[in-house]
C-alpha cells in the first residue's frame, strides 16, 4: 500500500563561485552558473496526502513551491491527487542563498518521494526551472555542474565535486533584499563575455584538480565582474582584509546581498586567520559569521 | 539567449598547437594566428549588421591577415578585395589569386607618406565605391584583441596557471588581448612584447623594420603599451637564428617572428625556474621557405654571419640605436610615460650603452672602482647610483665605518668579504656600492637562488648587510640605497616577486628607514646569532 505521505529535503547556498555567460558545444552563449552549498542551510518539504483534490501550502508564501509540487504530481501521478505541503526552513530569504529553490526542490523531492518514485537530476531541475524562472546547482553534489540556471540544463558537468571550503559570510546590506525573478539580468559587455572563457577553463581545472587556490581566484573575478550590475557595498574592504589575512578570495550572490570571503579548510593557520579576518570586519562594522564546511 | 551569426568552419585551424619545449615552458604553435581576430572580427559585424551575407570585404594587408580573411571569405561566402604593395611576396599573391580574392598592388608610394599612405588612400576609394563594403581593421578594431579570449581560455585549460606570456608585437591584438584576459585571474603575470631595432611601436625611431609580420611605422591603436612589463628587440639576424634553432631542436617549423618569441622565452625560462612560461609562434615556415629557411637569401641579411650575442643587453630607455638583442623594463607604463622618463636618462644615455648585461656581473672583472660602471642610473634627489663589485673589493668601500649604536648590528666588512669570497655560491650574491659623486658611501649585498638565507623563501632576493658611512649618516642615503636595490630587481630581476630583508628588533633606525622605503613587515621573525629578527619585504607585484 501507497503511503500517505512523503518527504523532501534541499540544501542553501552562499551565492555563486561563478555567474556568467557560457557556450555550449553549437558555440550558443547561455547564462550560467555555480553555487556554492551550504549544507547546515535546509528547507525541508512535507507532502500529505489528506483526500483533497486540492493542493494547500504552509507557509502561504511558497506559492513557488507549491506550483512545483503541483507540476511534479502533474507530470508523474496518474490521477489528479490533492493534499498538504508544509515546508520549514532555515534559509535567509532575499539575500541570494537559494531559499526560494530550496523550497521547489525540497517540495518536488516530497511529493516524489510520496509517489515512490525516483527521478534523474536532470527532470527535476527542468520542473524546478518551470515553477521558478530561475534555479541553482545545488542540486548537484556528486559532481560539480555549470548549470543554465534559467533553462534548466547542464552546460558542463566536471569530474569531481566541489571541493570543501571554509568562509566567512557577510551580509553587506542586512536591511534590503534582492528580489531574484524582478532583478535585472546583467547585460555583459564584450569584453566580459570573454572573461568567462579563460574563467570556465580555470574552473574546470579547480575543479578536476580540487584546487580552492584557483577557485578563489575564478571566485574573486566574477565577483568583481558583478559590481557593474549589483554592486556589493564594501567589497573592496572585505578582499583588503582577506588578502592580509591569507583568504583564497572572496565570492559573491549575484543575485542577493551576501559575500563570502573563501579559505582553505585544508590549511591549519586557516582558523586562526578566520578569526582575525572576523574581528577586522568587526572593527569596520560588519557583522561577519564563520561557514565551515 | 539570442543566437549569433557563426563561421565556424575553420575553427580547429585558429587554435594553437600546445608544445612543452623544456621545463616550465611551453609553445603555442599556430598554423595561422590570425584566423583567430578575423573570424571573431567577421562574425561581430555580421553580429552588428555592418557585414551583409555575401557583401565584400575590403582591407589593406600583404601578410597573414590577408591570407586569413581570404580563407574565411572562401569558407563563408564573402568577396575580399586586398590592397598591397610590392613587398607582397609572390607566393602568397598566387595563392590568394587561387583564392579569387582580388588583389591590388599599389605601385608607387604616395608623394610624401610612402607606400602604406598610398594603400590607405586606395583602400578608401574602394569603400566608398564597393556598396555595403566592410573594413576589418585589425590595427584599430577593438574586436581584435577581445577575440583572445578563447586563446586565453585555451592557455589556462592546457598549461594552467601561467606566470609570463611572450610574443611578438605587430598589430597589438594577441599580446595586449591575451594578456588582458590572463590577469583577470592572473594579474602578476608577466608580459613581454617583442619587436625589432628601428620599429616605433615601442619608442625606436621610426625607420624600415625587419622582421615579417612587422612592417608599419605608425602606431596601431590596439596596442595599449601599459600591457608590457618588458619590451625586447631582436634583429633580424637574431630572429633567423633563433628560428632554425626552434626547427633544429624540436622539429617546429615557425616563421621568424615565432623564432624570435621562442629565443626570448628561452632566456626569461632559464632565468626563472619553476615558473610557467608560454611563447607565441603565430605562424608556420612555409611562406618563408625562399628566405629564412634559405642559406644563399640569408647570406644577404645584414649580420648573418657575424657571431650574436647570447644574451640580451638591458637598456635605460627605449629611445637609443640597438645593434642587437636588448631588452628594457617597460613597467607597464603608457609610452607617453616611458618616453618622458627616457628624456631624463639622455644625457646619460652614452654610460649606459656601454653597460653589460647582468649575467656579466658574475663573471670575473677587474678589481678596483677604476673599471666599474654603474649600473642603475642615478636615483632622485641626492644623485646617488649603484655599482656592483666583485667580491675583491673590499678596498672599495672598507673606508664605511659605522656609528657604535650600528656596529652591533651590522657584520664587520671584513667578515662580509670573506664570507663572500669563501660562498658556494658566487654566482648568487652581488655586492654592491652606493655612490655619490664618486664617493662611496654605503653598501649593501643582495642574494639570490642557492645564496638565499634560511628564512627567505625560494624565489625572492634578499639585502644584507646594509651599511651607510657613519659621515654620510642622515643624508637620505639609506633610502637611496633600498630604491636602488629595488630599482636593480626590477630591471634585472623582472620576475622576483619581493625583496626580503632581516632587521634586528631592536635596531629601530635601520627598521624606520626600510619602511619609509615601502617595506613592510611580514610579521614573521627570525632568531639570528645577535638576536631576534623581523623579516621585512618590499613586493613588486600586487599578486
Amino acid at each position: 500500500m501507497r503511503a500517505t505521505e512523503g518527504r523532501g529535503e534541499a540544501i542553501g547556498h552562499h551565492g555563486e563561485l561563478i555567474q556568467g555567460v557560457f557556450e555550449d558545444q553549437n558555440a550558443r552563449l547561455h547564462r550560467g552558473l555555480i553555487s556554492l552549498p551550504c549544507r547546515h542551510l535546509k528547507s525541508t518539504a512535507n507532502f500529505k496526502n489528506n483526500g483533497e483534490e486540492r493542493l494547500s501550502v504552509t507557509p502561504q508564501h511558497c506559492q513557488k513551491a507549491k506550483r512545483a509540487a503541483e507540476l511534479t504530481l502533474k507530470t508523474f501521478a496518474r490521477s489528479s491527487i490533492g493534499g498538504r505541503l508544509t515546508i520549514k526552513s532555515n534559509i535567509p530569504i532575499g539575500r541570494g542563498m537559494g531559499s526560494s529553490t530550496a523550497d521547489v526542490l525540497a517540495s518536488i523531492l516530497a511529493v516524489l518521494n510520496y509517489l515512490d518514485l525516483e527521478s534523474t537530476p536532470h527532470r527535476i531541475m527542468a520542473i524546478a526551472v518551470g515553477a521558478e524562472a530561475a534555479c541553482d546547482s545545488t542540486l548537484f553534489s556528486q559532481q560539480a555542474v555549470l548549470f543554465s540556471h534559467r533553462e534548466g540544463f547542464v552546460i558542463e558537468a566536471f569530474r569531481n565535486p566541489l571541493p570543501a571550503i571554509d568562509f566567512i559570510s557577510i551580509d553587506t546590506t542586512p536591511n534590503q533584499t534582492v528580489d531574484t525573478l524582478v532583478f535585472k539580468p546583467a547585460q555583459y559587455d564584450p569584453f566580459e563575455v570573454g572573461v568567462f572563457r579563460p574563467l570556465r577553463s580555470l574552473l574546470r581545472r579547480a575543479i578536476d584538480d580540487s584546487d580552492v587556490g584557483l577557485l578563489g581566484r575564478v571566485a574573486t573575478a566574477s565577483a568583481r565582474i558583478n559590481e557593474r550590475f549589483l554592486p556589493k557595498p564594501r567589497l573592496f574592504d572585505i578582499e583588503a582584509i582577506g588578502a592580509r589575512h591569507g583568504a583564497l578570495g572572496v565570492q559573491v550572490a549575484h543575485s542577493g546581498t551576501v559575500v563570502g570571503l573563501m579559505f582553505d579548510p585544508a590549511k591549519e593557520r586557516s582558523t586562526e586567520n578566520m578569526d582575525l579576518a572576523m574581528c577586522d570586519l568587526r572593527n569596520i562594522g560588519l557583522n561577519p559569521s564563520a561557514f565551515r564546511h | 539567449m539570442a543566437s549569433k551569426p557563426l563561421m565556424r568552419n575553420l575553427v580547429d585551424f585558429e587554435n594553437p598547437r600546445i608544445i612543452e619545449l623544456n621545463d616550465g615552458l611551453c609553445g603555442a604553435s599556430f598554423f595561422l594566428m590570425k584566423l583567430l581576430p578575423a573570424r571573431f572580427i567577421l562574425e561581430r559585424a555580421v553580429e552588428q549588421r555592418a557585414l551583409k551575407i555575401g557583401a565584400s570585404i575590403c582591407d589593406s594587408s600583404s601578410g597573414n591577415f590577408g591570407l586569413a580573411l581570404a580563407m574565411l571569405a572562401a569558407q563563408h561566402g564573402y568577396k575580399l578585395t586586398l590592397v598591397s604593395d610590392p613587398s607582397l611576396d609572390r607566393h602568397l599573391h598566387t595563392r590568394l589569386a587561387q583564392l579569387n580574392v582580388h588583389v591590388d598592388v599599389v605601385s608607387k608610394p604616395a608623394r610624401g607618406g610612402g607606400f602604406q599612405q598610398a594603400r590607405s588612400e586606395r583602400l578608401n576609394r574602394y569603400l566608398r565605391e564597393i556598396p555595403g563594403s566592410y573594413w576589418p581593421a585589425p590595427h584599430s578594431n577593438p574586436d581584435n584583441p577581445l577575440a583572445y579570449a578563447k586563446l586565453a581560455e585555451l592557455l589556462i585549460d592546457r598549461v594552467g596557471k601561467i606566470d609570463c606570456l611572450v610574443g611578438p608585437v605587430g598589430s597589438g591584438g594577441s599580446m595586449c588581448g591575451t594578456s588582458r584576459y590572463l590577469r583577470v585571474p592572473f594579474p602578476g603575470l608577466h608580459t613581454i612584447g617583442i619587436d625589432s631595432p628601428k620599429s616605433v611601436l615601442f619608442g625606436q625611431l621610426s625607420g624600415k623594420r625587419q622582421l615579417s609580420g612587422l612592417e608599419r611605422s605608425i602606431i596601431p591603436s590596439n596596442i595599449n603599451h601599459s600591457h608590457f612589463d618588458e619590451v625586447h628587440w631582436l634583429t633580424q639576424a637574431e630572429a633567423f637564428h633563433a628560428t632554425h634553432r626552434l626547427h633544429r631542436d624540436y622539429g617546429l617549423f615557425m616563421g621568424p617572428t615565432g623564432g624570435a618569441a621562442y629565443r626570448v622565452a628561452n632566456w626569461w625560462s632559464q632565468r626563472n625556474p619553476g615558473k610557467k612560461v608560454v611563447a607565441i609562434f603565430p605562424d608556420e615556415g612555409h611562406r618563408y621557405i625562399e628566405t629564412v629557411y634559405n642559406e644563399d637569401w640569408l647570406r644577404s641579411v645584414p649580420g648573418w654571419r657575424e657571431s650574436l650575442r647570447e644574451q640580451p643587453v638591458p637598456v635605460a630607455a627605449p629611445t637609443g640605436e640597438l645593434t642587437g638583442w636588448s631588452y628594457f623594463a617597460w613597467g607597464r607604463r603608457t609610452l607617453d610615460q616611458v618616453l618622458a622618463s627616457a628624456m631624463e636618462y639622455a644625457p646619460l644615455r652614452s654610460s649606459f650603452e656601454n653597460r653589460l648585461p647582468p649575467q656579466s656581473i658574475k663573471q670575473k672583472r677587474p678589481s678596483g672602482a677604476m673599471h666599474l660602471k654603474p649600473i642603475t642610473p642615478p636615483s632622485e634627489g641626492c644623485g646617488a647610483r649603484l655599482i656592483a663589485l666583485s667580491r675583491f673589493d673590499d678596498a672599495a668601500v672598507i673606508h664605511l665605518k659605522l656609528d657604535p649604536e650600528q656596529e652591533q648590528f651590522v657584520d664587520p666588512l671584513e667578515v662580509v668579504f670573506s664570507d663572500l669570497r669563501n660562498s658556494s655560491w658566487p654566482e648568487c650574491e652581488h655586492p654592491f656600492s652606493i655612490v655619490v659623486r664618486d664617493e662611496a658611501v654605503g653598501f649593501f649585498v643582495l642574494r639570490e637562488k642557492m645564496a638565499l638565507p634560511e628564512w627567505a623563501p625560494p624565489d625572492v632576493i634578499t639585502l644584507h648587510s646594509l651599511r651607510v658611512g657613519s659621515t654620510h649618516q642622515r643624508s637620505g642615503y639609506g633610502e637611496a640605497a633600498m630604491r636602488l636595490a629595488v630599482q636593480w630587481v626590477l630591471v634585472n630581476r623582472p620576475a622576483v616577486a619581493c625583496l626580503l630583508l632581516a632587521a634586528n628588533v631592536r635596531n629601530l633606525t635601520a627598521r624606520n628607514v626600510y619602511l619609509r622605503s615601502g617595506f613592510c613587515d611580514t610579521g614573521a621573525t627570525y632568531c639570528g646569532p645577535v638576536g631576534t629578527q623581523n623579516i621585512l619585504k618590499y613586493i613588486f607585484d600586487s599578486e
